[in-house]
């Protein structure tokens, strides 16, 4: 087996050199030819890329370093296709006008060919203007404390159903989440030294480029992606993933609440509060059975339940 | 699909349909999956690989495969291309902030060439949550109505609640059915 994927990665790094030397030498190729000889490049790349994936199911599937080894070699067919794409804008020009062929009706459930849905004046290609009222957010904020009691309740809303909740951009604040509003999903993203306290919520925790944060929440599912250096106090009725991440830390959620109104939130939040998998990261970038090396669990001796306390005891003075 | 595949298929006794479920991570796929089986949907973790299920439906014997959706899985997609019926794109309708991120996965996806004979079902999942998009903004944001290259259909459904599944479900295997299975 490990002859073969070595023949396997011999005869591909072969084939991807002299792909990128045929990029390289694109420059000197004539104008007129310039389109077929991008052609016969992108169908050497789909050959390359097929032979990857056949390889793929051939190599034991567990071996964690191949594994990486093709994805990095994937990676780098990408930015070669990419290069290509750049290289055709710049190289051929575009066409004057071309016909475009007779739009076919598709079948639609919803709205049936017969009945098409109103078109709006905006055009097609535009990205969608979708109003992000809906969810209660704070976002490019620094130095500040952040209470969702603060926010106001999207237009109409009297309050009952769960709502999700976007942070974006953060640094260096106190975000405390925990009111008689219900919450569905947290979305986070690109928080720097913050703390954050998330009473129990019926959707997911997900979370993006944070660093040096401390959070405690309880949620359905909890995936963190492209972080680090982060404490997590976490109640989760499932396993928790981390990708692309490094340093993080967990621990349970604790008491942060009375627990006569913590057992009323999990309820409210469809939680099982008997059932927690904090210890039970997965880590998408570790597919090996030993322990992943970008996370542990705290030390009894690192776990500060007065954290919580104290963010917690502000909103009640 | 080749006229050998519609010959082999026809062949077999047991019509047998291929699906491929995918979407962005925390879509809601395996809950989905899940929920048309019967099982148990409150303790479900983030898919790591895979998972198979086998269903019998209209007849047809349903092979639903439900692969991961996150970002450094993604690429490992098309190895689960090879002989797919029938694509479903799995949305998270409340999740504003990547239906952008969704809508190039779903069009990077249809340029494949494995993919060219599949028909492809997108649901627009967690209709139970108060902020998520109707499927007719679900439709316009993914540029639905831009695909020419394959049939398709958008619903609007809960796996929570288990609303419209079945007409999803109903919907590709009797549009597959009637590409595939023709000749019977």
């Amino acid at each position: 087996m490990a002859d073969a994927s070595r023949e396997f990665r011999a005869t591909f790094d072969v084939e991807k050199q002299s792909i990128e030397d045929a990029l390289v030498g694109l420059d000197k190729v004539p104008k007129s030819n310039v389109q077929a000889s991008i052609d016969n490049l992108v169908q050497r790349i789909h050959a390359l890329e097929k032979t990857v994936t056949e390889k793929i199911s051939i190599l034991p599937p567990y071996d964690a370093r191949m594994c990486m080894e093709v994805q990095i070699k994937l990676l780098s067919i990408k930015s070669m296709a990419e290069t290509l794409s750049q290289l055709r804008t710049k190289l051929v020009p575009k066409a004057k006008f071309s016909f475009k062929s007779r739009k076919t009706p598709a079948t639609g459930i919803s709205s049936p060919p017969t009945t098409p849905a109103p078109k709006s004046t905006v055009s097609h290609k535009s990205s969608p203007t979708i109003d992000q009222t809906h969810f209660m957010k704070f976002e490019d904020r620094a130095d500040d404390y952040l209470f969702i009691g603060s926010l106001s309740l999207p237009l109409g809303d009297d309050g009952t159903t769960a709502k999700d909740v976007a942070l974006t951009n953060l640094q260096n604040c106190t975000v405390n989440l925990v009111h008689d509003i219900p919450l569905g999903a947290i979305h986070i993203r690109n928080l720097k030294q913050c703390t954050l306290v998330i009473p129990p919520v019926s959707g997911s925790i997900l979370l993006h480029d944070c660093e040096g944060c401390t959070l405690i929440g309880a949620c359905h599912q909890s995936r963190m992606h492209t972080s680090s250096n982060m404490d997590i106090y976490l109640h989760v009725t499932s396993e928790p993933i981390i990708e692309d991440c490094t340093d993080m830390r967990f621990a349970p959620y604790g008491q942060i609440l009375p627990a006569e109104q913590l057992d009323r939130l999990f309820e409210a939040a469809q939680l099982n509060p008997s059932n927690n998998y904090f210890d039970k990261v997965k880590d998408f970038n570790w597919l090996k059975q030993q322990q992943s090396p970008n996370w542990r669990l705290m030390d009894a001796s690192e776990i500060k339940p007065e954290i919580a306390q104290r963010i917690l005891t502000r909103d009640r003075v | 699909m080749g006229l050998l595949t519609i010959l082999k298929k026809n062949r077999q006794k047991e019509k047998e349909i291929r699906l491929l479920m995918l979407g962005l991570d925390n879509a809601g796929k395996t809950t989905i999956l899940k929920r048309i089986n019967g099982e148990d949907i409150d303790t479900i973790s983030p898919t790591l690989g895979f998972n198979i299920k086998t269903l019998e439906h209209k007849g047809f014997k349903m092979n639903i495969w439900d692969v991961g959706g996150q970002k450094s899985i993604r690429s490992y997609w098309r190895n689960y291309f090879e002989q797919t019926d029938g694509l479903v794109w799995v949305v998270d309708s409340a999740d504003r902030l990547r239906l952008e991120d969704c809508k190039k996965e779903l069009h990077e996806l249809l340029l494949e060439e494995r993919l060219s004979g599949a028909s492809l079902l997108v649901f627009a999942n967690k209709q139970d949550l108060p902020g998520a998009l109707s499927d007719d903004q679900i439709r316009e944001a993914l540029s639905l109505d831009d695909i020419q290259t394959h049939h398709w259909a958008i619903l609007a459904c809960s796996a929570k609640s288990g609303a419209n599944l079945l007409k999803g479900m109903d919907w590709i295997v009797g549009d597959i059915g009637s590409r595939i299975y023709l000749l019977d």
